[in-house]
């Protein structure tokens, strides 16, 4: 059984300009079901660049792309949102939770595309806040939540279809230390519970702590440190 | 007509002097744009009258009047797509056949129910009201979308990375754009008649038609102002929040923060 969830081969990304910016120069990365990778690299390194394009959000210039065993680039727009919906959640630095909606119904959006009726939503949704221990709190806004909780919700979103891998660009990079460190808690959690997770991040205790990291320097993978087998 | 003179527009200048002296007085730097401005809509009118004077005097003066209505929603056209300054998928045809309509729907009522006798001038001034109104509304509306858009990078992408297509994502970002144009263009109109007193009325007054008459025309005129503006900023701020996605469903490039224009 192939278990690789994600794999990029060769992958170049340039941004046209002048000059143009080569973000990723020759990128190869497999990330197996079950894993818990941290991607490290200085500023400008093309850390989020990388997570675009493994999360299908940006296009590689050229390489090759899988997700759950599907090639990106044959990929039609319905197949795509399908990909996006079901296979892969994103979380983002700054949680980009819709602001009218309580935060139940922010997790109940992630499932949108399944077609599902809006209670059995709920319900998922209800679950998935469990997990991320907000169920409490899943009738607020999410504007009145703080920003760790609004992060919590935002992962609870990213999960709630119990995708094949959750990348998360800079998950903590908003929060204090306190509520970073519950993050970084919750995400270990959900791994050893099954869920494969990226992560990007400049904290270095962060990515210590993590099973396996990259290191990204001006676009290429520098170094891989590898759990023993 | 009596006394329609220089000196009296001369005498009118007299405010925009005192303008210039104060903004020279307090330095705030738009004395020439000030000045600029007043001769260049004197030039403009100066010259749409002398257009005008040969259009009337026309034999053939109806159809000239179509053709210039036509030229204003060209105009129209090009001054929107001007404003939002990159080309947009369907930006063009849109905004040109959204003026249009609502410009012929103004044209129809006006004069399919007789409320103004059609004739070259009629024509010119109604369907200048329309345009004239459209055209700022739309402006308004596509600076909001593409600020909203910009600002809402990140949001976009939220919303496509759980598989969103653009008719959703239009859904949850263009309302907050539409209605930050459209409320100007409402208070404006609930303030009427309390403190503006509007254009056409004004002149209606002035030339001497009875009050209620001059109300009747207005509160059309008006209405149909305020139905083209609300079209013309919902279309356009459609088109735009729509042109954020491509249609490979990623975010355009003239909405992420590092875009090179
Ligand atoms: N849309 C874009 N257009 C042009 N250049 C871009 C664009 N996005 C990113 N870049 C460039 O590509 C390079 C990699 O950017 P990227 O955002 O992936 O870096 P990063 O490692 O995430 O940095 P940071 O840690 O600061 O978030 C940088 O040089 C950046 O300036
Ligand atoms: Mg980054």
């Amino acid at each position: 059984m192939n278990d690789v969830v994600l794999g990029l081969e060769a992958v170049r990304k340039i941004y046209p300009g002048t000059p143009p910016v080569h973000a990723l120069d020759g990128v190869d990365l497999e990330i197996r079901r079950g894993e818990l990778v941290a991607v490290v690299g200085p500023s400008g390194s093309g850390k989020s660049t990388l997570l675009h394009i493994m999360g299908t959000l940006d296009r590689a210039t050229d390489g090759k792309v899988t997700v759950a065993g599907y090639d990106v680039s044959d990929l039609g727009d319905r197949k795509l949102s399908a990909l996006r919906a079901h296979k892969i959640g994103f979380v983002f630095q700054q949680f980009f939770l819709l602001a009218g909606e309580s935060a139940l119904d922010n997790v109940a959006d992630g499932l949108l595309y399944t077609g599902m009726a809006l209670g059995k939503r709920r319900e998922l949704a209800t679950e998935a806040l469990d997990r991320v221990g907000l169920a409490d709190r899943r009738h607020h806004l999410a504007t009145k939540l703080s920003g760790g909780e609004r992060q919590r919700v935002a992962i609870a979103r990213a999960v709630v279809g119990r995708p094949d891998i959750v990348l998360a660009d800079e998950p903590t990079g908003n929060l204090d230390s306190r509520s970073g460190a519950d993050i970084v808690a919750l995400i270990e959690e959900l791994n050893r519970e099954g869920t494969t997770i990226a992560v990007i991040t400049h904290d270095r205790e962060i990515a210590d702590a993590f099973p396996r990291q990259v290191h990204l320097r001006d676009g290429k993978i520098e170094a891989t440190t590898r759990p023993r087998p | 007509m009596h006394t329609l003179g220089w000196p009296a527009v001369l005498a009118s200048l007299s405010l925009v002097g005192l303008v210039v002296a104060l903004a020279w007085w307090l330095r705030l730097g738009i004395e020439r744009e000030i000045v600029l401005a007043a001769a260049r809509a004197a030039a403009q009118l100066l010259a749409v009258g002398i257009v005008f004077t040969a259009i009337f005097g026309s034999s053939s003066a109806m159809l000239w009047a179509a053709l210039w209505v036509t030229g204003m929603v060209i105009v129209a056209t090009v001054v929107v797509r001007r404003r939002v300054g990159m080309p947009l998928p369907h930006l063009t045809a849109v905004t040109a056949s959204t003026v249009a309509g609502a410009t012929a729907v103004s044209l129809a009522v006006t004069f399919g129910f007789g409320v103004i006798d059609l004739d070259a001038v009629s024509l010119v001034v109604v369907g200048g009201i329309t345009v004239g109104n459209a055209v700022p509304s739309a402006v308004l509306g596509a600076k909001q979308a593409t600020v909203l858009c910009r600002d809402g990078w990140g949001q976009i992408e939220a919303l496509l990375a759980l598989g969103f297509g653009p008719g959703q994502i239009v859904r949850f970002m263009a309302p907050r754009a539409a209605r930050s144009a459209i409320v100007p263009q409402v208070e404006r109109t609930k303030v009427v008649g309390l403190i503006a007193l509007p254009g056409a009325m004004t002149g209606l007054l002035l030339a001497g038609v009875a009050p209620v008459d001059a109300v009747i025309i207005q509160l059309l005129v008006m209405y149909l102002v305020l139905g083209t503006a609300t079209l013309c900023i919902v279309v356009v701020v459609v088109t735009i929040v729509r042109a954020a996605v491509t249609v490979d469903l990623r975010a355009a490039d003239w909405v992420r923060p590092g875009a090179r224009t």
